[in-house]
């Protein structure tokens, strides 16, 4: 009879049989999920940063109008504090020799609360505070695009007659609102660097929902002030979200498509070499059980070893297949969203892998000791 | 060795084949070759559609421009061409189909042009002849009604699909493409406006400026597709690494189940010869199931995720290809394994 008081000796003892077999696993279980996971995030990532704006955002209704910049005061004290004005730019920013082109350059009111814009607190993935009105939050495109990080100082195109406006970039945002680029700043900031008969406010963010929101138009001096041209158009969150997730599935159905046979592939890989190695294990425990080993202890040692260095190996591969991102290779931001609306999907996996390991093991032994 | 012996070191082999881990690994190969399948799908669409088109079309050289003693197509776009309500599909829309348009009286040259990549029906030139994208698209079936929408306020008469024709691509598309059949007067009443192109295609050699042969002018237009991106051939690194790593390692526990067996044949005086050959067979028998399987799972995910409109042929390009990468990778397995 084998009998080794200790674990250690047991896996000492099989190793030369099984060692190999082990490495095996570990290393195509890594690259297998490391493959898995690299490629199956994409979809979440890029249908999150489509839909983020949105659903993230704090407003419920918005409201396309055309106001002069000098009516803000009057407007803003009719709306109340749970309210956003906006101005903006179609412009380009420009950082050491490169562009972020086709870029919407938002400027919001003094007393705007930014949780009721397109870039809520809550979608950021990178910040340090900029004193002044000269700050500028980036879309996780831009910022990629050029390459800038809070702190960094970007220039806004301001016309062909005009110096460019410098600001200094406060905070990286993972939303995409609209055009391939964003960004948002003071409104003050865009007020200074443009002509007089430009300065107008053209949009509006509030925590009213539409109904409230139309109703307080009508009767406020917004119905008043707005330019005759361009009449007030109310629409709710809901309706904005909605068409960003149609676009968003129309755009990346591609990536999608990647995604899932990405995690189907990874997924495959690893259950193979999991049944392989129980096949090996079961082999080897069949001749030590035949020269008098305890059958029961070598199943439950190497199992328990096996599941241990697949789940080491799966989490090693999760934190490679997470390099891309954060790298920003794969996509521009890593919204931790994502990654913990991922966590139970890993757990459960974890959880399958642990209760396959323990009725193979039981099977295992039953057939070996019959 | 002879063919009986050959056969009967496969017999005894085959005895000793434990067919449940086969058919794990025919199954773990497909999950691991979907995104090699999908590549394969995605990177060769457009030439595989080019060149079963061109080399469809009946005719042996052909030259821009309209020239005399040929049959001459022109060729513009279409905006939008919609369906009418039928009891099958409601009214849908495609823009940007590509029109074909020849002279009155030459209907019978262009069915001729064309007879080999009509997949249904028959073309006489009393209808049009609609690729099978568009016809996917908009529902369409040979007999079915369909309206060429110019931006006309009055929507103009529907013509009738007398022919469903392979898909086409024009060079710069990266999409489904389309393309329609019609004869000019048809064209002229409802969408009147100026073609782009012509082409002229001969029966025979030519001498007029600019001709090329067929099989020319079908490489020509093949390789002018261009599909790659950094995603996409990161996508492919991926996704035959990892099929490649999973065909190696089937191939190595397929030799090592059956080497106890073959060590013993050898001993007895075989050649180690079939054995390396079941296991290419085995092997091969595997790829042609996995990447088949994946390739249409790989299609129909793509057909209704991304509107992409994939062909059944294109699945044996999927069969061929990874058979066809099979080989070596079995035979570096083998070598190494001895």
């Amino acid at each position: 009879m084998i009998d080794g008081p200790k674990p250690a000796a047991t896996l000492r003892l099989v190793w030369p049989l099984l060692g190999r077999h082990l490495g095996r696993l570990v290393a195509v279980v890594l690259l297998g999920v490391g493959a898995s996971v690299s490629l199956g995030l994409m979809y979440p990532v890029e249908r999150h940063l489509d839909t983020a704006s949105w659903s993230l955002a704090e407003f419920n209704s918005t409201a396309d109008f055309l106001l002069a910049a000098e009516d803000e005061a009057e407007v803003s004290a009719s709306l109340g504090r749970e309210s956003c004005l906006i101005t903006g730019w179609a412009t380009r920013l420009t950082r050491g020799g490169r562009t972020a082109s086709r870029l919407e350059l938002l400027g919001v009111n003094a007393s705007c609360d930014q949780r009721l814009t397109p870039y809520p607190p809550a979608a950021r993935v990178a910040f340090s505070p900029v004193p002044g009105p000269d700050w500028v939050d980036l879309s996780a495109d831009a910022a990629a695009e050029l390459r800038a990080a809070p702190g960094d100082v970007v220039d806004a195109f301001a016309g062909d007659d005009r110096p460019p406006v410098r600001l200094t970039v406060r905070g990286v945002y993972a939303v995409r609102p609209g055009l391939p680029n964003g960004a948002i700043t003071s409104a003050e900031v865009l007020f200074a660097n443009a002509p007089a008969e430009s300065r107008a406010f053209f949009r509006m963010f509030s925590t009213d929902d539409p109904a409230r929101l139309s109703e307080r138009i009508d009767t406020g001096p917004l119905a008043r002030l707005s330019s005759p041209k361009a009449p007030p158009l109310v629409q709710g969150r809901a309706e904005l979200l909605e068409h960003a997730e149609d676009n968003s599935s129309a755009s990346i159905g591609l990536i999608r498509v990647v995604s899932t046979l990405a995690l189907v592939s990874g997924i495959g890989v690893a259950v193979r070499e999991l049944d392989v190695f129980r096949r090996h294990l079961t082999k080897a425990a069949s001749l030590i059980h035949r020269l008098g080993g305890d059958v029961r202890r070598i199943m439950r040692e190497w199992t328990i070893a096996a599941l241990v260095a697949a789940c080491l190996a799966g989490a090693g591969g999760v934190l490679a297949g997470l390099i891309p991102y954060v790298l920003g290779i794969l996509a521009p931001a890593l919204p931790w969203q994502v990654v913990l609306a991922a966590l139970p999907l890993l757990l459960g996996a974890l959880a399958l892998a642990l209760a396959a390991g323990a009725i193979s093991y039981r099977l295992s032994v039953r057939r070996l000791i019959r | 060795m002879t063919l009986g012996s050959l056969a009967a070191t496969w017999r005894v082999l085959l005895r000793h084949c434990q067919w449940r881990p086969l058919l794990r690994d025919a199954l773990v190969l497909t999950a691991a070759g979907l995104l090699a399948s999908f590549t394969v799908l995605y990177v060769g669409r457009l030439s595989f559609d080019t060149v079963r088109f061109g080399l469809g079309l009946d005719y042996h050289s052909s030259a821009p421009g309209q020239h005399p003693g040929g049959l001459t197509i022109a060729s513009s776009d279409l905006s939008v061409i919609s369906v009418r309500d039928s009891q099958r599909v409601h009214q849908r829309e495609q823009t940007s189909l590509t029109v074909w348009t020849y002279a009155p009286g030459d209907a019978p040259r262009v069915g001729r042009l064309i007879a080999g990549v009509v997949l249904d029906g028959e073309f006489s030139g009393r209808g049009v002849a609609l690729d099978e994208a568009s016809a996917h698209t908009l529902g369409a079936r040979v007999g079915d009604p369909i309206v060429l929408n110019c931006d006309l306020e009055t929507p103009p008469p529907p013509v009738t699909v007398e022919a469903i024709i392979a898909p086409f691509h024009e060079p710069e598309d990266a999409g489904n493409g389309g393309l329609v059949v019609v004869a000019e007067p048809e064209l002229a009443s409802r969408c009147p406006a100026d073609p782009t192109s012509s082409t002229t295609y001969f029966d025979s050699p030519t001498s007029a400026p600019g001709a090329t042969t067929k099989i020319r002018a079908v490489i020509r237009d093949a390789t002018k597709h261009g599909v790659t991106s950094p995603l996409v051939i990161g996508v492919a690194v991926i996704g035959f690494g990892l099929w490649a790593l999973v065909l190696r390692r089937i191939t190595q526990s397929t030799c090592a189940m059956l080497r106890p067996h073959l060590d013993l044949l050898i001993a007895l005086g075989q050649s180690p010869r079939p054995g390396n050959g079941l296991v290419r067979l085995l092997i091969g028998a595997m790829t042609v199931f996995a990447s088949a399987v994946g390739g249409v799972v790989a299609r129909q995910l793509c057909r209704a995720w991304t509107g992409f409109y994939l062909t059944a042929p294109q699945v044996l390009l999927v069969v061929a290809v990874l058979t066809l990468l099979a080989w070596p990778i079995t035979s570096l397995a083998l070598k190494r394994k001895g």
